[in-house]
Order: C-alpha cells, then sequence, then structure tokens
C-alpha cells in the first residue's frame, strides 16, 4: 500500500528527526562538513519526492538511509567498487581477537573508529552509533544481512585492535 | 542451545549487547557469563567501550544554520508542484550563438579605457593572425555544456530563488561563500554595476542536485531573474571532461528548458549563469549586463591562484 495523500506536515515531523545521525553518517562518506550537509539535504528533497511510494508502518528510518547511499554511491560508483576488494583483503588477515579495553576516552575511540577503512567504519558507527539493527543496515545498504554480520564482526575487530594498540602505548595493561 | 565455550561467548558478545540474538542464544550468553569471571569481564569492557562510542560519537549535531538551510530546501520543495522522480525532465533545448564579429571588436575597444592608442594598435596587430582563428564558427563557439549543467541551473533557480523573491535587500554575500570558494567572496559587488534596475533579494550558496553554486537572486518587476556561477568540472561538459585551458571561451550559451531561459558564459574554473523566465533575447542582454563583468572578474580572481 502507497500513500496516496502526501502530507507535508507529516513528513516532516517523521521524517527530520533523523537529520542529525543522518548527517553524522553522510559526514563518515564525505569527510567534509559541507559536501555532507549538501548529501543529506538531497538525500531528504529525494525522499519528499518519492514519499507517495513509501509504505507507512516500514521503517521509515532505513528508507531514508537507502536514499542517501544511493544517492551518494550513484555520484561515487568508481569510488566503491576500487575500494571494496581490497578493504576485504586486510580485514581477512586478522585472525587475533584483542579484548576490549578496560580504559578508554572519548577521543580513542572517535580516532580509532575514523582509522579504520571506510566500509568498516561505517558499519560500526551504524550499529554501535546510530543503533541501527542488522537488517536495517542491510536494508539501506541493499547488501545480505549475511555480509552486514560479518562486516560488522570484522569492524569491531579492528577497532579493538586499534584501541589494543593505544592501551599499548599508553602503559595500560589490558585483562589477558 | 547448548553450552557455549569462552570463545563462541566472544563472538556473540556484540551481538548480545546490541540485542540482536535469539530468546535462546541471549539465555545462553547470560548463563556462560554468570559462571565465568574473565568472559564476565569482558562483556562489561565490551558494553563500556560501547556506551562511551555511542556517547562520543552522538555528540555531532548539524548546526542550526544548516538545520534551518535544510528545512527551508524542504518546505521550498514541498510547495512545488510534484514531479515523479522517474519522471525524467524534458531535456534542455541548446541553442549555440556563435561569437559575433561586432560584439569581439567592440569588447577589444572597449576592455582597457585608459589603455594608450599605440598599444592598442599593436594588440590588434598581433592579435590579427588569431584574430582569424577565433572567427571561425567551430573554434570561437565555447566547449559545450552539458544538459545536466541546464538542469540543475535551471532547478538551482527553480528550488532556491523562488524561497527569496519577497525578501528585503540589501543583501551581502555571506563571508562562509569563501570557504566553497575564494571566488565567490565579492560577486554581489561585481554584479552590482550591471545590475541597475533589478533588486538584490538574496546572496548565498546552495546546491541542487550535488552541484553548488553560488547564488545571487534579483527582481524585476515581480520577475525572478538568478546570476549562478558553479565550478567548471568534467560533469559541467557536454564532452564529459573539463578542456585543457584553451582561451576559447567567448560568447555566450543559451538554453530553454521548459518556460525558463539560461545563458551561460565560462572561465577556465568557473561558469556563470544567468537563468529566467524573461524572453531568450531579453536574457541574453541581461547575461551581457551582469555575467560577463562576473567572468572578467573571475578570470583575474583565477589568473592570481594559478599556480
Amino acid at each position: 500500500m502507497t500513500n496516496p495523500e502526501q502530507q507535508p506536515a507529516d513528513f516532516e515531523a517523521t521524517a527530520l528527526v533523523y537529520a542529525d545521525q543522518l548527517f553524522r553518517v553522510a559526514l563518515r562518506l564525505e569527510r567534509d562538513y559541507g559536501r555532507a550537509e549538501d548529501l543529506v539535504q538531497e538525500a531528504y528533497l529525494h525522499a519528499w519526492r518519492s514519499f507517495h511510494r513509501f509504505e507507512p508502518g516500514t521503517n521509515l528510518r532505513a528508507w531514508l538511509y537507502k536514499i542517501m547511499f544511493n544517492r551518494y554511491y550513484t555520484r561515487r560508483r568508481a569510488e566503491r567498487l576500487s575500494l571494496l576488494p581490497f578493504e576485504e583483503e586486510i580485514a581477512g588477515t586478522i585472525a587475533y581477537d584483542p579484548p576490549a579495553p578496560q580504559q578508554v576516552t572519548d577521543e580513542e575511540v572517535m580516532s580509532a573508529l575514523d582509522e579504520l577503512p571506510r566500509d568498516f567504519q561505517l558499519m560500526v558507527a551504524l550499529a554501535d552509533i546510530e543503533e541501527l539493527s542488522y537488517r536495517e543496515i542491510a536494508e539501506a545498504l541493499g547488501i545480505p544481512i549475511g555480509t552486514v554480520m560479518s562486516r560488522l564482526h570484522r569492524g569491531r575487530k579492528l577497532l579493538r585492535t586499534a584501541l589494543a594498540g593505544y592501551a599499548r602505548r599508553a602503559g595500560y595493561h589490558t585483562a589477558e | 542451545m547448548q553450552a557455549l565455550d569462552c570463545r563462541n561467548l566472544k563472538e556473540l558478545l556484540d551481538s548480545y549487547l546490541c540485542d540482536e540474538l535469539s530468546v535462546e542464544t541471549n539465555h545462553a550468553v547470560l548463563r556462560h557469563v554468570e559462571q565465568c569471571a574473565p568472559c564476565r569481564a569482558e562483556m562489561a569492557a565490551r558494553r563500556n567501550l560501547r556506551e562511551t562510542m555511542q556517547r562520543a560519537g552522538t555528540q555531532l549535531r548539524l548546526s542550526d544554520e544548516s538545520r534551518m538551510r535544510l528545512r527551508e530546501a524542504l518546505r521550498a520543495e514541498m510547495l512545488r508542484p510534484q514531479l515523479d522522480e522517474n519522471e525524467t525532465p524534458a531535456p534542455a533545448r541548446e541553442i549555440t550563438i556563435p561569437a559575433r564579429r561586432e560584439s569581439f571588436f567592440k569588447r577589444l575597444f572597449a576592455w582597457p579605457p585608459s589603455m594608450p592608442l599605440a598599444a592598442t594598435l599593436m594588440m590588434i596587430a598581433a592579435l590579427g593572425i588569431t584574430g582569424w582563428f577565433l572567427f571561425r564558427p567551430d573554434v570561437t563557439s565555447a566547449a559545450q555544456l552539458s544538459a545536466a549543467l541546464w538542469r540543475e541551473a535551471v532547478g538551482d533557480h527553480g528550488y532556491c530563488a523562488a524561497q527569496f523573491a519577497h525578501e528585503e535587500g540589501p543583501v551581502r554575500m555571506a563571508e562562509s561563500a569563501k570557504s566553497y570558494d575564494p571566488a565567490y567572496a565579492e560577486l554581489d559587488r561585481i554584479a552590482e554595476v550591471g545590475a541597475q534596475g533589478l533588486k538584490l533579494r538574496a546572496a548565498h550558496v546552495c546546491s541542487f542536485a550535488g552541484r553548488s553554486f553560488a547564488h545571487l537572486v534579483y527582481t524585476r518587476d515581480g520577475e525572478l531573474i538568478s546570476l549562478l556561477v558553479t565550478e567548471r568540472n568534467a560533469s559541467a561538459m557536454k564532452s564529459g571532461a573539463v578542456p585543457n585551458d584553451d582561451g576559447l571561451r567567448a560568447g555566450l550559451q543559451q538554453a530553454i528548458q521548459n518556460d525558463l531561459k539560461v545563458s551561460a558564459c565560462q572561465t577556465r574554473r568557473h561558469i556563470v549563469l544567468v537563468v529566467s523566465k524573461l524572453s531568450e533575447k531579453e536574457n541574453r542582454m541581461l547575461a551581457e549586463r551582469i555575467a560577463l563583468p562576473v567572468s572578467r572578474h573571475l578570470r583575474s580572481v583565477e589568473s592570481l591562484t594559478t599556480k
């Protein structure tokens, strides 16, 4: 069932509450404040134009993310293709699963996250910061849920590995 | 569900923390950590890590200014008659105006009014041969602009300018415009001379379909007129690539989309466009008055920033 009557007030009230989180994710994609803002705006305008096709009762947040990723990847198709295989390879080589650090500062976590390869960074940010479910992430990115789980698993492992590195440099002891 | 060993547990911990496990598996996780102190510690550490990441990661929000821009853009969009995104807009009809002999000479003489006559004559002599090449129509016309650029310019005019139709000037190009492109800073002042009889309603940087524009919104007798400046990148060019600095950017190109007229001229790094519902001729005359001085200004800025 689609929504024949587009209600501007409905759309504004229900969709705009996600603007901050879409923006944070856009910033991970674009790495530039102005471009991230443009991407979010583009996603919202696009979403409004196809709002009549949105099925009430289904997940609005995942739908908005999906539109945003589509806008982004349409523009950057070439980049995406060149990034993925390489990053998959890096992550595939990590066998060690370090324990989570006992003490960690906001800055350490955020800079470790920012340094992850982007596709893993994105997964971790979506699941652990923006609290999307695995299914929502799969829907938003248009990939199978199994792929979400495996990338997320590797992403979190990479993050802990980076944090263990910080901890060692800072002289903390981790429980082994 | 079978009892979990420590290795299995660690694989499941993150999914447990974000509530992605089945009720059964959840119980198995809890049963294990009740009896295993190291895993209990690991669970606490990962929970702490996740909470720290969440707290730190959600600090960043859209600025009030950005939020306002988003809301305004959305409201402007909502006021527009709906065009289904699958309907492709009618392709822009392009009219290329070959650079005209008289306008070339007129500009040549009008260009540096204070230049001594002798120097001017020398220049004419120097240009004599190149001039012949310049007059050949295939060479004189500027590099062709893409249909996408015409659409984006018309789109930005339609989406953005209407919101400012009743704003009270005078306004100045915002400081922030410089962060997009330093060349945008003085645009309103440069255009001012040619814009007599027009009322400046807004001056800002906005974007449409992923393209950023420096945007001056004018009205004249209730008619909206946009002066847009944008980057001359590959997607703006019909050939899909930015021509080398060809030096052949003379002349305005025109296009019509729906009832909107667009006139454009180019510099090495920028494209200046005038969009309105005026007649083709009026729009072009207006572009000659306001877009050409802007393009001259941009050329001088560009020559300063050339490495």
